[in-house]
Parts: C-alpha cells; structure tokens; sequence
C-alpha cells in the first residue's frame, strides 16, 4: 500500500494542470495554447497505457493505491486506486481525449483558449471519477466534469446550444444531489475503517462495500439506492430520464459529443457497477426486475427512435441509448438475488451474472470506442457540408472513398458484426441475461435486429445512389481526421479478434464482486 | 495580567473598529480636502487590520479562559468575545473588508459627497456588528441590533440624489421599526417569566418555566425572532429586502448581503443555542420552517429577477435558509459540546456547516458583488441582459463571478459544496430528512437562475466590443474573494478546526 502520491494523481491532475497553463498563457498564442493541450493530454495517455501495461490483471483488488486523510473531522481521504474494472476505462478516457483534442483544430476556429482550458478541465473530471474511491472525491469529480461540458455545449455547441447546456446541466444536477443526500446517509451508517480504527465513520467506497453499512435498514437502503440509481440512471440514460441526451448530443460540438457519448455516459453505468450492485444487494434484489424492464425500453425504444431520425447526429445519439441498454441489462441481469434460485442452479446463475457483467462492462468500452467515432465522423462530413439531413446524402461511398469505408467499418461494429468490438459485449451481455432472466431476454434480440436495420439504412442512405449535386468538390479525410480516428478503428479490430487484452482484468473484478455480492445477498 | 492587557486582547479589534471611525470622520471635518478615496483606504486599512487580529484575539481569549484561568467578567457578562463571537466577527470583517475595497471606485464616481461618512459608518456598522454577534445578555443583544440597524438605514439612503435610495432607507426603516417592536414586546415576555435579561440564567429558567408553559416561551421566542429574522432577511420577514437591496448604493447593498447577514445568523444562533437550548424541540420546528421557506421563497423569486442586484437579493434571503438548516439539525451532542460538557462525533457536523457556511458565503456573495460593482462602475449597468459577452470583453470578472456562483450553488471543489454537504448532513442526522431533500431541490433550481448569468456572459455575443480595465483595488477584492472561494474548498482543515474550537469556545465564558 502506498501512502504517497503515485501515477494515479498525475494521470488524474495533469489535465488540470494543463488548464493552469493554458489559463496563463496570453489569448493571442494560440499554437502554444494548442500545443500544451496536445501535450498534455498525449502525455497522460501515455501514462495511462504506462499504468494498463503495469496492472496486474490477476488481481481484483486496487492497484496503484494512494490515500491519506484529506479532511480529518468527518475522515475525507484523498484516496485513489484502479482495478481492472477502472483501468480500461481511464485508458479509454485518455485516448478519447487526446484524439479529441487532435480533431479539435479542424472544427474549433474561435475562443480556443478558453475551449481547450476547459476541455482538459474535463479530462481531470472524467478520470477522477474512475479513479477516486473516496465517495466525496468521486462526488467531487463527477460536478467537476458537468461544468467544462455546460460551456463546451453552451458557447461551442449549435443552434439551440443555450437550451441543450442548461438542460444537460440542471439534469444532471438534479440527479448528483440525490447521490450526495445517499453519500451522506452511508457515512452516517458506517463504521469505523478497518485500516484506522481512530475513526468513527467513514467514505471509503471499498471500505462501505466491505461493512455492508445498510445491511437490515432496509427503508434506509432503499432510499439510498434510488439516491444513486437516480443519479445514474439520469447519466446512462435510463428510459424516462433520457430526454436530456438528443438535445446534448445534437447540440455539442465533435469533441464534445465523442466525451459525452463515449465517457460521460460510462461514468453511470460505471456507477451501477462499482457502487450500486456491491453496496445495496438487497435492494438490488428489489429492483432487479423494473431495472431489466427499463433496461429493455432503453434497448427497443432507442433503436426503434434512432430509425425514424434523419438527422445522422440524432441517429448516433439514439443508438447510444439503445447500446447503454445492453450494459443495462447486463447489470440488472447482475443484480438478482441469488436466494431466489434453487440451490442446484445456483453455481450457473452465478456463471450468468459474471457473464452478464464482463458484458455490460466491455460495452462501455466497446460503445465507448465505436460511438466515439461515430459522432467524430458526423463531425467530419459537417465540417464539409454544414448539414446531417441523412436524405440529402447519398453516393459518398465514390467520392469519400476512405471516409465511407472508416464510416462503414463503425457502423457494423456498432451493430454488432462479430470479430469487431461491439459483438463480443453484446453477445457476452445477452448470453449472461439469458442465463439470468430466460425467455425475457428475448426482447432486448429485438433491439438488436432494429440497431441492425437502421445503421443499414444510415449506411445506404448515405454512402449508395448517386452523389448529390454540389458535392462533387468534396474532399476525403485530411491527416488530422486520420490520425483522430484511424487509432480507434485499429483497436475496435483489435478488441474483436483478441477482447481477452481487457476482458481478463474486468473478468477478474466482475467474478470478485458477483461472488461478493452472492455473499452478502444472504444465501444461508 | 493587568486589567488593561486583558482588555486590549479581548476587544482589541473592536477598538481598531472604534478608533478607525471616528479617525475618518476627524479627518473628513478637520480637512476636507482630503480625497474620499483615501478614506476608503483608511477605511479598508482599519477593517483588514480588524479582520487580521481576530483569529488571534479569538486564541488570546480561549487561552485565557482554558490554559491560564484568568478570564475576568467584562461589562457584566453582557459580551462575551469568545472565539465563536470571533469566528463570526472575522467572517463580517473579511465580507466588510471586500465591501470597502470594491467601492472604492464606485463611491469615488457616484457618492464622493458622502464618502467620509460611507467609510465611516461602515466601521461603526463592523464594531456594531461584533457587538451582536458577543451579545449574550438581551438589553446589549437590543442596542447591538438596532446600533447596526440604525448605521444601515442611514446608509441605504445615502445617496441622496436618488428618490430609490431614499425610499429604500425609508421601507427598509419602518420595516425595522415595527420589526423592533415586536421583538421588544418578545423581550420582555422573557423577562416575564424568567426574571433576568442574562441569557445563561434565561437557560437555566427555562426547563421550570417550560414545564409550565411551554406556549409562552414558543411566543416570546417567535417575537424575538422577528426582529432577528428581520435582520436576516428570512422569510417572512423578508418583504423589505429586495427593495432596499436594489435602491440602496451598490456598497451598501454588499454590506447588507455578505455582512450584515453573517452577523445575523450568528446572533440568532447564538440566542437560540445559548438561551434556549432547553426548548430545542420547541424551537427545532419554528427553525426549519423558516428555514424551508427563506430557501424556497428566495430561489423562486430570484427567478424572474432582471436586476443583478434584485437577483442576488433575493439569492441572499435563500441562503440565510440553507444557513438556517445547519441551527435547525443542532444535535444535542453538540449542543452539549458547545456547554463545555462532552465530545463531538464524526456525525455532529450540523454547527460546523453553519459556521462553515456563513464565512464560504461571505467570500462568494462579497466576491459576485465585486463584479457587480466593477461592471456597473465600468459599464454603468445593474442589468443582466447588458452582461451579455462578459467573458470576452472582462474574461477576468466573468471568470470569478462563474466561480462565486458556483459555489453558492454548491458546486464543488469551491466552498460552497461543503458547507452545504454539511448542513444537508446534519439534517439528514438529526432526522430532518425532508429538509435536506428541500435544500437540495434548492439547489437545483438556484443553478438555473445563477447559470443564466454565466448564459448571459459566456453564451451571447457581447453588445460592444469595447474593453475596460479594473482597477487594482477591484482585484484586491476579487484575489481575496477567490482566495477564500478556492483555498478554502480545498483545504478546509484550519477552518474546520478553528469551527471546532469556536463551537468548543461559547459557553466556556460562563459564570
């Protein structure tokens, strides 16, 4: 255990240290201001692939630990940690961003100092979340990364930028403050840490999951539970609290969108995962049920949604939705009560959840890839034409022929094309929810045929006919669009051929915490 | 020690206060001549030096009771400079002290006439002030109030030139005076059952009187609370606010927003937890029900607000409602703790976000009127809509007031977030629930209003392009402001610890 600052503090605070410098450096240079970002965020990349590279993947207990008491009367501890649940997700949160930054120039031209300030601004946000296993410090972090988005949507965005940044921003507030209220009920539950026993209470995330502060208050456990399913959910986005995400979405510049779809969304279903099924097993086992069901809305309605759309930028938005529903449903399939099975089925229902979760989990990553560069594509081709109206595409397969075959190459992993990233999570997801829920799971199949038919549609929509007029000047990808989006393609291959290179760390944490839940849920 | 050291240690900021007064007004009628800006600095001088000793004066005082024994009655045990009445009187200074430096300007332009007796009598409302917050016996705790009240008055009318500041000394006056009443007529229900105006002997009455009559004491206590609650703008003794708030010249507002509010919980807290901690559950309800209310009240109706100074008003009366959570969670335990008997939990911590809270208030609401006075000194506007393009043509003054307003959002890493988290959690511990759930709801809707400010000054183009600097005492003020927003958020450990002290501190100068 190391109780000094290690590479998590630098992964995580480079970026703030970044906006320092932006801040200080005079408006007019802007190439400097750009290279720092540039710099900065390729810097804590690497660093982040330095820590990937050092995890040990055989272990389900955090890694790289750094705490110590930040706040002594009510014991915050500046404490952070990765397993190999948080570890791809900071890697991923790092190559997002750097690639990010990397396509900015082409589709940012003013204000660009305070635009890159407050971009790395969120990159320290995003990784904190992943990082911090102090509930305060993830609190922190997780308002932190909700302001740099309000501006980046709110003076970068489009036409109705103003409404999507309030909207995206008051909803996510009114989530965060039910979690605070349930942050704040946990600690009065505690007890003492086992590391210092000196102190009565305590906010250490790990700590809470070992002493079960709930365990028989269950109105206690209920509330806080729907404090933190709330606060998720309205993140993911769950069915009814997803109206925020369209407006957002559409509304925010490339960049912007590729973070909030590939990282912001990550940071409630990661929730789900690290907090909500380990700490609240028995409400959990409530709720399991209306979670499946939602999880299921979210998977048709967001396909069935994203087929009517002919703006391309929506259609990216809705899927998302329908994709967040996998993981959904991975974590619903996770959170049934093992005491509802008898005992005889119990060791394959415990093989299902595990399932269910490495698949919910490597979605996050997988969507997180594909979808990311999804929304830069739609970014690439409005930089050109300054539409997304999908009905006055069309032939682009001649004219862009590198351009269509990248947007091509996404599409299917999105659907779910085998041997790419996106299949092996929804398969694991689906195999697991089988195992869990039966005939039910059937439903969220649905989904899958509609994502299916829909990017189809985009796809023919878009790259086959004839090439509209005026468009016959157009231009294929320039070298910063290769270079932002060529890296993502190579690794959603990669991931679909060899998925073990994150999959054997998350099965690891997924197996841990299915048993320790399976533990705690009271099987006598 | 000898009679005059002692003294000196415990009203030596007080005397500053006194001394830098009647300094300026000596000046002003010996030599008119001298410059109203010089004043001022005189004025800022004498405050900060006020605001600078006050943490070792609070010590001075806690060493003499605890370590050497010799604390000697003062005044007859009317004020009690102890370091709970320190605390508050820092955070008055330093909200009094970023009043003074970001006036400068503005009072040079618009009230260079009256500026010797501006300066002036922000000094004598400072000393007034520590006066109500030490004021442990009701007679002082009266002319402490209404020494306060009556500096106010004068200033929200000061600029006589303008019909609206005068009409917002007159509301904001007869408002006062029946307010005054009321709570004179509280006053002496207490004597009436109590016999003695001292409030300890008030405490140690109150279990016998209580088992008689508990009606009385709710009555004479909703009394006193008028007067109290007029003071801080809680509602529903809050109608005077806005008008005045908006009427009243720029500094005086400021003063009445960051300052004069701080020293006004503090006292309630103090009256309530000194003299009536007996009738906790009698007075828990009273208390958060004002509390919901003030919140609500306020963040509804700065809603609609056009006026930056309406709006703000109208943000300050919400925020003496979350202050009011942290009194109405008050845990036994820490009530105990606060009489010098026993030990705080981990789980005590409603008093710690009361105090907490009123100084991180003090720094955001001082530093977003800062910028209100820079903007409307440089650009001559009080209007939202004119602060449209801020950020490109003052990036700095956008900048601090986004940081201000998110922390009176209670956005973290700022101060505001965990002086809210620590209110919303000493209610959630002392089974106030529903009033944490309120705060919270709060919360929320106070982000729209304060975020349509940040729309205005990030989000639209600017109306014209020209680029004003401020001047050096403007960012005197703002660096002090964002210093206290900022340092304090992250590393809230002195204060936390000197919150804990002060709490430790009160009943300590008890017979």
């Amino acid at each position: 255990m190391n109780d000094g600052i290690g590479i998590l503090t630098a992964i995580t605070f480079l970026p703030a240290l970044g906006t320092m410098l932006i801040i200080l450096t005079p408006r007019k240079h802007t190439p400097l201001i750009r290279a720092i970002a540039h710099c900065i965020s390729a810097f804590v990349l690497i660093l982040s692939l330095f820590m990937f590279a050092d995890l040990d993947r055989s272990s389900p207990h955090m890694q790289f630990v750094e705490r110590f008491l930040w706040i002594p009367v009510i014991n915050i501890r500046y404490y952070f940690g990765v397993d190999g649940l948080s570890a791809p997700l900071v890697v991923l949160t790092a190559l997002l961003s750097f690639l990010s930054i990397v396509y900015s120039p082409t589709a940012i031209r003013h204000r660009e100092k305070e635009y890159y300030a407050l971009f790395l601004l969120l990159e320290t946000g995003m990784i904190g979340v992943f990082t911090a296993l102090d509930f305060i410090f993830f609190y922190i972090f997780w308002e932190v990364s909700l302001v740099p988005m309000y501006f980046l949507i709110g003076i970068w965005g489009g036409p109705k930028r103003e409404y999507a940044a309030i909207k995206f921003f008051l909803y996510t507030l009114f989530g965060s403050v039910f979690m605070l209220l349930a942050i704040l009920t946990l600690y009065y539950f505690s007890g003492p840490p086992s590391y210092d026993p000196t102190q009565q209470r305590t906010f250490d995330m790990l700590e809470l999951i070992r002493q079960q502060p709930l365990r028989g208050h269950i109105i206690a456990q209920l509330l806080c539970f729907l404090g933190f399913y709330l606060a998720f959910a309205i993140k993911v986005p769950v069915f009814p609290f997803h109206t925020w995400l369209p407006d957002a979405h559409v509304e925010a510049p490339t960049a912007g969108s590729v973070l909030l779809a590939g990282i912001l969304l990550k940071m409630g279903t990661y929730g789900m995962v690290r907090v909500l099924l380990p700490l609240f097993p028995e409400a959990c086992s409530i709720f399991w049920k209306p979670m499946a069901v939602l999880a299921i809305i979210n998977i048709i309605y967001g396909a069935l949604v994203a087929m009517g759309q002919d703006d391309l930028k929506k259609l990216v938005a809705y899927s998302s939705i329908a994709h967040m529903g996998f993981v959904m449903l991975g974590v619903a399939a996770a959170a049934r009560a093992s005491f509802e099975v008898p005992s005889t089925y119990l060791e394959t229902l415990v093989r299902a959840k595990i399932m269910a979760l490495n698949g919910a989990t490597l979605e996050m990553i997988a969507h997180g890839l594909i979808t990311g560069s999804l929304f830069l594509l739609v970014g690439v081709i409005y930089e050109r034409v300054h539409h997304r109206d999908l009905n006055s595409f069309g032939g682009l397969w001649n004219q862009m022929p590198v351009y269509s075959s990248v947007l091509a190459f996404m599409a299917l992993a999105s659907l779910g094309l085998p041997g790419l990233a996106g299949f092996w999570a929804e398969f694991l997801a689906l195999m697991g929810a089988f195992g869990v829920y039966g005939r039910f799971a059937w439903l969220a199949v649905f989904g899958i045929v509609i994502v299916a038919a829909f990017f189809l549609w985009m796809l023919q929509r878009m790259l086959m006919g004839s090439l509209p007029k005026g468009y016959e000047t157009l231009k294929d990808m320039d070298m910063r669009e290769s270079i932002s989006l060529f890296p993502l393609v190579f690794i959603v291959f990669l991931l679909g051929i060899y998925p073990q290179i994150v999959l054997d760390p998350i099965n690891v944490v997924m197996t841990h915490i299915v048993k320790s839940i399976t533990l705690y849920s009271g099987i006598d | 020690m000898d009679e005059l050291t002692v003294l000196l240690g415990y009203f030596a900021s007080e005397m500053v206060l006194a001394i830098g007064g009647i300094a300026i007004l000596v000046i002003n009628f010996t030599s008119p001549n001298v410059k109203g800006r010089y004043l001022g600095y005189l004025a800022a001088c004498t405050v900060g030096v006020s605001a600078f000793i006050m943490p070792w004066q609070g010590w001075f005082v806690f060493e003499a009771q605890l370590v050497r024994s010799t604390l000697r009655p003062f005044f007859s045990f009317c004020l009690s400079p102890d370091m709970y009445a320190t605390y508050f009187k820092f955070a008055i200074a330093i909200g009094m002290l970023i009043t003074i430096l970001a006036s400068l300007d503005y009072v040079e332009a618009r009230l260079n006439g009256v500026s010797a007796e501006l300066y002036a009598l922000l000094c004598f409302a400072t000393l007034s002030m520590s006066f109500m917050v030490s004021a442990v016996e009701l007679i002082t705790l009266f002319l402490a109030i209404e020494l306060t009240s009556i500096a106010s008055y004068a200033l929200a009318s000061l600029d006589t030139s303008n019909p609206r500041s005068v009409e917002a000394g007159i509301k904001y006056f007869l408002t006062g005076a029946a307010a005054t009443a009321v709570s004179l007529y509280g006053m002496s229900l207490i004597y009436a059952f109590s016999g003695t105006t001292n409030l300890r002997e008030i405490l140690n009455m109150q279990t016998e009187v209580g088992a008689q009559f508990p009606h009385l004491i709710l009555v004479s206590l909703i009394m006193v609370m008028a007067s109290l609650g007029f003071k801080g703008a809680l509602v529903p003794f809050h109608a005077w606010a806005p008008d005045t708030y908006e009427g009243a010249p720029t500094p005086v507002t400021t003063f009445l927003a960051a300052a004069s509010k701080v020293a006004a919980v503090g006292l309630i807290a103090r009256f309530m937890i000194y003299g009536f901690s007996e009738s906790l559950e009698l007075w828990r309800p009273v208390i958060s029900t004002i509390s919901a209310l003030t919140m609500t009240v306020g963040n509804l109706f700065a809603i609609p607000q056009r006026n930056i100074k309406r709006m703000l008003a109208y943000s300050s009366i919400a925020h003496a409602g979350y202050m009011l959570i942290g009194l109405a969670a008050v845990s036994q335990a820490e009530i105990d703790f606060m009489m010098g008997k026993g030990l705080l939990e981990r789980t005590d911590v409603a008093m710690t976000g009361f105090l907490l809270y009123a100084l991180g208030y003090a720094f955001a609401t001082g530093g977003a009127f800062t910028v209100v006075l820079a903007v409307s000194h440089l650009l001559g506007t009080e209007e939202i809509p004119e602060y449209d393009g801020l950020s490109q043509r003052m990036p700095h003054l956008a900048w601090a007031l986004t940081i201000f307003f998110l922390s009176l959002i209670g956005i973290p890493p700022f101060v505001g977030f965990f002086t809210k988290a620590f209110v919303f959690a000493g209610a959630i511990y002392s089974g106030l629930g529903w009033l944490s759930i309120v705060g919270v709801l709060n919360s929320v809707v106070s982000g729209y209003y304060y975020l349509n400010v940040v729309r205005h000054m990030f989000l639209l183009p600017p109306k014209a392009q020209s680029v004003e600097r401020t001047a050096p005492s403007t960012d005197a003020a703002l660096l002090i402001a964002l210093l206290g927003t900022v340092v304090v958020g992250l590393l809230p450990n002195p204060f936390l610890q000197w919150i804990r002290d002060a709490l430790n501190g009160v009943i300590l100068m008890l017979r």
